[in-house]
């Protein structure tokens, strides 16, 4: 096939096209009353879930704050406060990312460079998610048997190195959950990454 | 005419356009189909901020590509998406199968391009002018212009390649 034949198989595709219609008014019309099955709204529905039990484990921190009284209570709560900020941060980041993707109203290279910006900040907040995912128990623990039975760690470490290899056991299992939840998404992301990685792949413009 | 009449009507003027675009940025039949889908769903959405300021099917070819471009797939399809069927979008090259294979073939070489170049070798196939494709890429003319030049060496020594 040569250039010439490109151009006419394309006109002629074109012309079979124009002379029929594909979809009916009552499919089309269906079609405009559904919800989108858009990856970037998906995304943001889960990352939303997301800062929203965030939010709530941050108010209830701050609520108890002043129930952690020895140190290895204040490390956590210090330390939980900053993870958890740090989520919301990320969470909040990669939401307004995807709300800068205005398909509607920029020109498809502006929508190609937010969708890079995207792509690069959903990479490095599923490598942080990852990171949080192993050091928040740590900072958890002491946090939990404060509130929830009132327990000091200290007094009983020998339960708290039991919750500690409870804990170790858990994370596999934690790690599978969270990494279940991203999953879908992320690989398609990477999919779609892959797809679009190409020499020729710039768009300094 | 209420708006939804309005849009369906202005839909079935330049259907075309969307399955082009779903084409080009989408060969397996379930991503073309819902790629195909979320383009109309976008549309729809944007039909109000249609201002003609431009030509609709500028506009439609601008949101659809904005749509393909950010498309990320599922992995399965979704009870709740309206079925098309993958007869509907099939029909009327299936009647025709020796322009079915010349298609296959050009999709082929045109899937070989980033999602930019995809972009303009469709609306350059589409006999649109450099002014539209730069209005609809946000590219200057010239750039548009030293692009398609460079994407057409390309697929033509791909092609020569091939024979």
């Amino acid at each position: 096939m040569d250039w010439e034949e490109m151009q006419h198989t394309w006109q002629e595709m074109s012309e079979l096209r124009r002379e029929e219609h594909l979809v009916d008014e009552k499919y089309l019309r269906k079609l405009t009353h559904r919800k989108s099955l858009s990856g970037l709204y998906r995304i943001a529905i889960y990352e939303l879930t997301g800062i929203l039990v965030s939010l709530v484990m941050l108010s209830y921190l701050i609520f108890n704050f002043h129930k952690l009284n020895t140190w290895l209570d204040l490390l956590g709560g210090y330390g939980s406060l900053v993870i958890l900020i740090f989520s919301l941060v990320l969470g909040a980041r990669l939401i307004w990312r995807i709300f800068q993707i205005d398909i509607r109203r920029n020109s498809l290279s502006a929508t190609l460079k937010d969708f890079s910006r995207f792509k690069k900040s959903l990479g490095f907040y599923k490598n942080m998610s990852v990171y949080i995912s192993i050091i928040l128990p740590f900072f958890m623990l002491p946090l939990l048997a404060n509130f929830f039975f009132g327990k000091n760690i200290l007094e009983e470490w020998e339960n708290w190195l039991s919750a500690l290899m409870y804990s170790f056991l858990l994370l596999p299992i934690i790690f599978y959950f969270i990494i279940r939840f991203y999953k879908r998404n992320i690989r398609q992301v990477n999919e779609a990454l892959a797809e679009i990685e190409e020499p020729s792949d710039d768009y300094n413009f | 005419m209420n708006p939804e009449d309005t849009f369906i009507a202005s839909l079935r003027q330049h259907e075309g356009i969307i399955y082009k675009v779903s084409s080009i940025y989408a060969r397996e039949p379930e991503d073309r189909y819902d790629l195909y889908q979320e383009i109309i769903l976008q549309l729809w959405k944007a039909w109000g901020s249609f201002k003609k300021q431009s030509k609709l099917s500028t506009w439609m070819y601008r949101i659809a590509m904005n749509t393909a471009i950010t498309y990320i797939r599922k992995q399965k399809r979704r009870g709740k998406s309206v079925k098309i069927g993958q007869e509907v979008l099939e029909r009327a090259e299936a009647e025709n199968p020796a322009l079915e294979e010349r298609m296959n073939l050009l999709y082929r070489h045109i899937e070989s391009l980033n999602k930019l170049d995809k972009a303009l070798i469709l609306l350059f196939l589409e006999e649109k002018n450099y002014e539209e494709i730069a209005e609809i890429t946000g590219l200057s003319k010239s750039n548009v212009g030293t692009r398609l030049s460079r994407i057409k060496q390309r697929l033509k020594s791909q092609i020569r390649k091939k024979v």
